[in-house]
């Protein structure tokens, strides 16, 4: 089957997260997708961009947020969320690896956020972030097969 | 923000008609429902069955409303089901919340209770 290869872009608030949200579940679910995987990966990307409105760019808005999407049904579906703000610094990478949810506030603790990247790492098969001159890159994949 | 709010005795059950709870309108929850703690309600089934998605900013204000029902109160969670009952999982807080599987069995939880 062959890859799709879709981009999007939206301004950086709060408010536009779901016309990306919406989108990708619509890919997926195009793509006939599990409804489980497409759930996981809608809220892995909604909790990439909301953090990126919310620390690369202190919720200032008037700066893009690009989403490129590439999927082969057969087998992989990766989300690439690029941004132009601060990068996601170094020791919060660090910490923990994909997968396992070392990142996550203790729930004893009533915590009313933090939850974003650790969600991300649980809910993606594999991470990469990298830094550049065309910006911030986070790569998120999620195996299909 | 579309809810409906039916009363049973003492006990509200808030349904949230919105296919999303996000970054976006979680401020608004969290608002309304203090406005309804503000007026006296203690004990509340917050019914999210009809809600397909919900990101980890919309949880906050959940955690936040079970700080405003306090101790004098109760809350249960209703109806969650797919990627939103995966993040009560996901985040461990399925063990800080009492979840039921809809709103007549946190009806009867309540009454229990």
């Amino acid at each position: 089957m062959s890859t799709y290869n879709i981009r999007l872009f939206i301004d950086s608030q709060l408010a536009h997260v779901r016309l990306l949200g919406s989108a990708v579940r619509g890919i997926g679910q195009e793509l006939d997708l599990p409804t489980e995987q497409v759930g996981q990966i809608e809220l892995m990307l909604v909790e990439a961009v909301n953090n990126v409105i919310e620390h690369a760019y202190d919720n200032e808005t008037g700066h893009d947020v690009h989403v490129r999407v590439e999927c082969n049904p057969d087998d992989q579906l990766k989300v690439i969320i690029s941004d132009r703000g601060h990068p996601i610094p170094a020791a919060q990478l660090q910490r923990g690896s994909a997968g396992d949810d070392a990142l996550l506030p203790e729930p004893e603790s009533l915590p009313e956020g933090g939850w974003g990247l650790g969600l991300i790492r649980m809910l993606a098969d594999s991470l990469h972030y990298e830094c550049n001159q065309d910006g911030n890159h986070l790569h998120l994949c999620k195996q299909l097969a | 923000m579309k809810l409906s709010v039916h009363t049973h005795e003492e006990l509200t059950v808030l349904k949230v008609l919105e296919p999303r709870l996000d970054a976006a309108n979680a401020p608004e929850l969290r608002l309304r429902v203090s406005e309804m703690i503000g007026a006296g309600t203690q004990r509340l089934i917050l019914d999210v069955s009809a809600v397909e998605f919900m990101d980890s900013s919309s949880l906050g204000a959940v955690v936040s409303i079970l700080k405003m029902v306090g101790g004098s109160g109760d809350l249960v969670i209703a109806g969650a089901h797919g990627i939103v009952a995966e993040l009560f999982k996901l985040t461990r807080m399925d063990r800080v919340f009492q979840m039921a599987a809809d709103a007549d069995s946190a009806l009867d939880m309540m009454a229990t209770a």
